[in-house]
């Protein structure tokens, strides 16, 4: 993704003629992801979009709203591609635990969006970590476990106000220990991981034979959502993410997605990645995945701090996510540790930034500092990926979404 | 190797062999990575060694029977540190490492289903020295934890302290019991709070009564390993002896009043685990000095026992003079002490505060001298990282204990051996 920083210049020089914004960062340390670092560089915004990026460029005269951002660093908001802000509200407890519909194996129609609870006041602790866009999904408890959905973490009164009109759709789908836990011999399963591949070969195969009964002429075989949407899924229009820690899980769903010839967008958690690096790049797979998590349960007791490093060095995308209405609001800390274990400062940006923008299918619109790309950024007060860093401003399609200084000046007064 | 040891364990730990009467495991091959073989004597250069003030010091350490002889510029002899940080390793102040090898197999946990009341039960009788979750532990820099015997009991029983190193559980003692537990809050096996108290008053009142008034009372195995305190059923009296600190499980900022309450009420020497709300009450809680270990460190305020939780809390609670410690809570997580503390600096705690409470706050607490500190006459346990032990970026490059170079291999850097370069056919 790096480009040479005279092809870079060149592009600023044709950008630097925006006639009129709405907002103006000067003078920041710019760290757009397409490029390498810039310093004192400017961004202009303008209906939301980036208008202008580069270093030192002029401010058009009358624009509102001027952001010193000398000492700063400035970079894409933040992404995480697997949350379930929402759909396990803060506080947590029996009344909000709306992540898992544990009633059957298969719940291919339910749609986390469904679940969300816009005012979890975890949102707003995310934004305050620079993060502005979230892939919420349903948990892991099945095999598939229904639609997942993709939000701006703007402060808003509505879930239409925070869903992102357009994004691609998301299923999640799971393998290994949670679904053979959850169901049991006298609930039909499944009980073991070849249940598990049985289980969903199984209701892929059913979705076909539906489909047929359906296309027979003066067919009354009834609506069935949950097959529908797997045939939408077949038929490779919904992103395909699959909770899979082991390698040999790993293997098992690929050999039977190739049968049915699904794609996979990516393997969630993938703690065991780097052993079958190969296998996923000649698949086009990517990967979330967390920098020290393991230990959890038996099938991520082989996690390495080294899991992201390696794929990323074998050509996967590579998701640093959270799962955690807890770690996503430090994701820039969390991709900070890649670095001290080998990964290059830009591949670790990457991480948190371009590759989950690419695995939920908007890297047309965030994900990196460019022209004609949604305004989401992040002001940090130092580099981001120091410990003392903390987001100062966040702004979600140009408009300001946290403001440090005024929330300090907030709680003061409490 | 026995003689290498520079801290009297030997007499720390007379109770408890006798009690297990444990064989040497001659015929075991040492896994744990406690080079037993090597000296004690030791010269490091070219360091920057943090000092207990948090003062950074460019120079050397000089470690002469196990124990720092000398540091700063004038030691400028020995293996070359490259400019790296040396730091006095962490101590998980409250946790339960080597008690659990993997949380959701039940076969692998030791840290539950003890019973709602056991003052007598021992964390030490669960804790496995060859658990894999150790060696990943250390190289976290971590070279001391207190292992809870669990969590969820009402009165759970006695915490033991123990090193990240040792091949049997002998050499990894470093003193049990090191702190009676008790929790209060929600959810534990007492139901209420209020039926939590009521069990807890009638516990504490059963118990027998100190022979005379003990307030303010310095408890004397603080500074002497001779006489440890009683273990067993009567683990309240040497309590309430002041022989034995309580920890008390409080996040909720009503819970940690109730535990200044029975600290003060029966003369309790202890400290506050968990401690999310503490900021509410720092000023009782720094008239009392009473510790707080906080667990989690970045507590959220995600649940109802900690709605008041924030950031700041450490920064609070140091500036109104409350001495802190910092406990990972669980079996897995030691190693993400240093970056979340760091992260601690951002939200106003001085780095200096930061990192007495991560290597001092627990051996402080729990009566280990010699620990947590790098100063003439301390013990030479120590951590080597490649820069400020509280960056993401760094990297832990070396751990000793008593002088002594530990084993820098686990099961994690076996398998990036084994898959560095990837054998075998390609696989598509």
């Amino acid at each position: 993704m790096m480009i040479s920083s005279t092809a870079f210049s060149a592009m600023f020089a044709l950008t630097s003629a925006a006639r009129s914004a709405d907002v103006a960062i000067v003078h920041a340390n710019l760290l757009p992801i397409s490029g390498p670092p810039v310093a004192d560089g400017t961004v202009l915004i303008e209906g939301g979009r980036i208008v202008a990026v580069g270093p030192g460029l002029a401010v058009p005269p009358g624009t509102p709203e001027v952001v010193d951002a000398a000492g700063g660093w400035l970079m894409p908001g933040l992404i995480d591609l697997h949350s379930h802000m929402g759909v396990y509200s803060w506080p947590g407890g029996e009344s909000h635990s709306d992540g898992n519909e544990a009633t059957a194996p298969t719940t291919p129609s339910v749609w986390a969006g469904d679940s969300v609870r816009v005012n979890d006041p975890a949102f707003r602790a995310a934004v305050a970590g620079g993060v502005t866009t979230v892939l919420v999904l349903p948990g892991s408890a099945n095999l598939v476990g229904g639609e997942g959905v993709v939000l701006k973490l703007r402060p808003a009164r509505t879930f239409a106000d925070m869903r992102v009109a357009g994004a691609p759709r998301h299923i999640k789908m799971a393998c290994g220990e949670n679904p053979k836990r959850v169901y049991h011999a006298d609930e039909d399963g499944p009980s073991t991981r070849m249940g598990n591949v049985a289980a969903l070969r199984a209701r892929l195969q059913a979705a076909l034979d539906y489909r047929a009964l359906r296309s027979k002429p003066g067919s009354t075989t009834p609506t069935d959502r949950d097959l529908d949407v797997l045939l939408d899924v077949l038929d490779g229009k919904v992103r395909v993410n699959v909770h899979c820690y082991r390698s040999d899980d790993i293997e098992g769903v690929l050999r039977v997605m190739d049968d049915f010839g699904v794609q996979i967008n990516a393997f969630h958690h993938a703690t065991d990645a780097y052993k079958v690096r190969d296998l996923l790049a000649a698949h086009g797979v990517g990967i979330a995945t967390w920098p020290d998590w393991w230990g959890f349960k038996h099938e991520s007791f082989d996690a390495i701090p080294e899991n992201a490093a390696l794929s990323k060095a074998a050509g996967l995308r590579v998701a640093t996510h959270s799962d955690s209405p807890d770690t996503v609001q430090r994701l820039h800390l969390e991709a900070a540790k890649h670095v001290g274990v080998g990964m290059s400062e830009q591949a670790a940006m990457e991480t948190i930034t371009l590759d989950p923008a690419a695995l939920i299918g908007l890297a047309d619109r965030i994900g990196t500092i460019e022209i004609g790309k949604d305004a989401d950024l992040v002001l940090f007060n130092h580099h981001p990926f120091d410990v003392r860093a903390l987001a100062q401003l966040t702004w979600i399609e140009g408009a300001r979404v946290y403001d440090r200084a005024a929330a300090e000046r907030a709680d003061a007064q409490r | 190797m026995r003689s290498a040891e520079p801290w009297s364990r030997r007499r720390a730990l007379a109770g408890l062999a006798a009690t297990f009467a444990l064989p040497r495991l001659a015929s075991a091959a040492p896994r744990s990575g406690w080079a037993a073989a090597a000296p004690a004597d030791l010269s490091l250069r070219n360091a920057i060694l943090v000092l207990p003030n948090g003062a950074q010091l460019r120079g050397g350490l000089s470690v002469v029977g196990g124990r720092i002889q000398a540091l700063g510029p004038e030691v400028d002899q020995g293996e070359d540190m490259g400019g790296d940080w040396i730091f006095p390793g962490i101590f998980d102040a409250a946790g339960t490492l080597g008690m659990v090898e993997v949380d959701q197999e039940s076969g692998s946990r030791d840290d539950r289903d003890v019973g709602a009341l056991t003052p007598d039960a021992r964390a030490i009788d669960g804790y496995n020295p060859h658990s894999e979750v150790i060696p990943v532990t250390r190289m976290g820099g971590i070279t001391g934890a207190l292992v809870v015997p669990r969590t969820s009991g009402l009165i759970s029983g006695q915490a033991a302290a123990v090193r990240t190193v040792g091949d049997t559980l002998a050499e990894s003692t470093l003193r049990s019991p090191a702190a009676l537990l008790i929790r209060l809050g929600p959810g534990g096996d007492a139901g209420s709070r209020v039926g939590a108290l009521r069990e807890l008053r009638a516990a504490l009142e059963a118990s027998p009564a100190p022979p005379t008034a003990q307030k303010g009372h310095q408890r004397p195995f603080a500074t002497s390993a001779d006489e440890p305190a009683e273990a067993g059923a009567d683990a309240l009296a040497a309590a309430r002896r002041r022989e034995l600190p309580v920890l008390i499980h409080a996040e909720r900022s009503d819970d940690i009043e109730r535990a200044l309450g029975l600290l003060d009420e029966w003369g309790l020497d202890g400290a506050i685990w968990g401690g999310a709300e503490a900021w509410m009450l720092r000023h009782s809680i720094a008239e009392a000095g009473v510790r707080v270990v906080l667990s989690p460190v970045l507590a959220q305020p995600d649940g109802y026992g900690r709605l008041g939780a924030r950031y700041d809390n450490a920064k609070q609670l140091h500036e109104a003079g409350v001495a802190l410690a910092f406990g990972s809570g669980g079996a897995h997580f030691s190693r993400n002490l240093r970056v979340n503390v760091g992260v601690l600096t951002a939200h106003g705690l001085p780095w200096a505060a930061a990192m007495e409470g991560l290597c001092a706050g627990g051996p402080e607490l729990y009566g280990l001298p010699g620990l947590g500190r790098l100063a003439p006459g301390a013990e030479a346990t120590f951590v080597r990282c490649s820069g400020d032990p509280l960056q993401p970026r760094t990297a832990i490059r070396g751990v000793w204990f008593g002088g002594r170079p530990a084993s820098l291999r686990s099961h994690q850097t076996e398998l990036l051996e084994r898959y560095q370069t990837l054998s075998g056919p390609a696989a598509r």
